[in-house]
């Protein structure tokens, strides 16, 4: 996610240092170790992508730049069970509408940035993301 | 139907709390909700774990192990004394993906029992309310040492933030200066000061620069946080 081996490692860094320090709430967020650890892992590594575009005083497209990772071995296993759900439901919404999905959870992208991207007002852009999203939900429940 | 549209907006907050859309006002507005409300948590932990499944596609990379004593000097400080938790637990192994790092967790939660042969260790999420500033503290009553690691927040160029342990209604104490432009801090606290430690609140204040030049807080209190037993 942050495209930056030294930066990764500070994340993986800080990441064990925040499990440690709550592990005692664990038990009571109703996550999957599994899930709380990712979450944990993808929310600092989106506060670092988020401080480095305010730093750098830009935001859109650098991701772009970043080589995308092919999935692993272990990647590829686990994600045949549980996986072929959020794909198949994401690839039910129009593509810009999982794209911006993706690129919120993945690349930290805000509503401003989204709506940016794909050049629709603020308001719009959210309004249809809800919807997708309410869509996806529906998707998700079947 | 209104119930449904409520269920629906429910529904597309969890998700964009998930995502990180919300602002951060609305973030904390949906955490109250989600301490007091059961199906909201249900939707979150839903969608957590359905967003967390697209992190899939994302290989894995086994971290140099070097990583691992910098993590434990972080949590525990440098004290030699104090065998690697990991290379205790004969983690020495590469983390593949995310299923060994799954298993680690699950370590951390039963190693309880190795803090208490340690001896008590204290902690402190030292924070203000809408996060803006975050700082996660440990205290180890053995050595002193108090360990403290900046999450969110940045002071003003030409000013410092302050550390206050506060103790019932007696004045704050202080108990150093964070120090400019490090987002981690280390600070011996003094033994009497040690004792009053596990009853106490810590609390960051926005200062001039170097400190307040009275001794008590003399800025608006940033963040605060009480300590707490591990």
């Amino acid at each position: 996610m942050l495209g930056n081996r030294a930066e990764a490692e500070d994340a993986l860094q800080d990441v064990f240092v925040k499990i440690w320090h709550n592990a005692d709430r664990y038990q009571v967020n109703g996550l999957s170790p599994m899930t709380w650890l990712i979450t944990i892992a993808r929310n600092l590594s989106i506060d670092k992508l988020r401080a480095r575009k305010t730093a750098r005083g830009t935001g859109l497209d650098e991701a772009e730049d970043l080589p995308s990772s092919a999935p692993g071995p272990e990647a590829l296993a686990i994600a045949a069970s549980d996986r072929g759900q959020i794909v198949a439901c994401m690839a039910e919404l129009e593509p810009d509408r999982s794209d911006a999905v993706r690129r919120a959870y993945l690349e930290g992208e805000t509503y401003q940035e989204l709506a940016a991207r794909y050049s629709v007002p603020l308001n719009t852009v959210r309004t249809w993301l809800r919807r997708s999203l309410i869509k996806l939900k529906d998707c998700l429940s079947r | 139907m209104t119930d449904d549209n409520d269920t629906n907006d429910e529904i597309a907050l969890a998700a964009e709390y998930v995502l990180g859309l919300l602002t951060p006002g609305e973030a904390v507005a949906f955490e109250d909700v989600l301490s007091i409300d059961p199906e909201m948590r249900e939707h979150y932990a839903a969608w957590a774990t359905n967003f967390a499944s697209l992190t899939d596609d994302i290989a894995p990379v086994t971290p140099p192990a070097h990583l691992q004593s910098q993590i434990t000097d972080k949590l525990f400080g440098s004290a030699e004394k104090k065998p690697s938790i990991f290379a205790r637990l004969g983690f020495l192994g590469p983390v593949l993906g995310g299923l060994a790092a799954a298993v680690l967790v699950l370590v951390i939660m039963n190693q309880t029992n190795f803090l208490k042969d340690a001896g008590p260790t204290y902690v402190a999420e030292i924070a203000a309310e809408d996060a803006s500033l975050v700082v996660q503290a440990s205290f180890d009553p053995a050595t002193g040492t108090l360990q403290m690691i900046r999450e969110a927040g940045t002071p003003l160029a030409d000013r410092s933030q302050e550390l206050w342990l506060i103790v019932g209604e007696n004045a704050p104490i202080s108990l150093g200066v964070w120090p400019q432009d490090k987002a981690e801090a280390t600070l011996a606290i003094p033994a009497e000061l040690a004792a009053q430690m596990p009853n106490g609140v810590l609390a960051i204040t926005d200062e001039p620069l170097g400190g307040s030049p009275s001794g008590n807080p003399t800025g608006a209190l940033l963040a605060a946080g009480p300590v707490t037993l591990l």
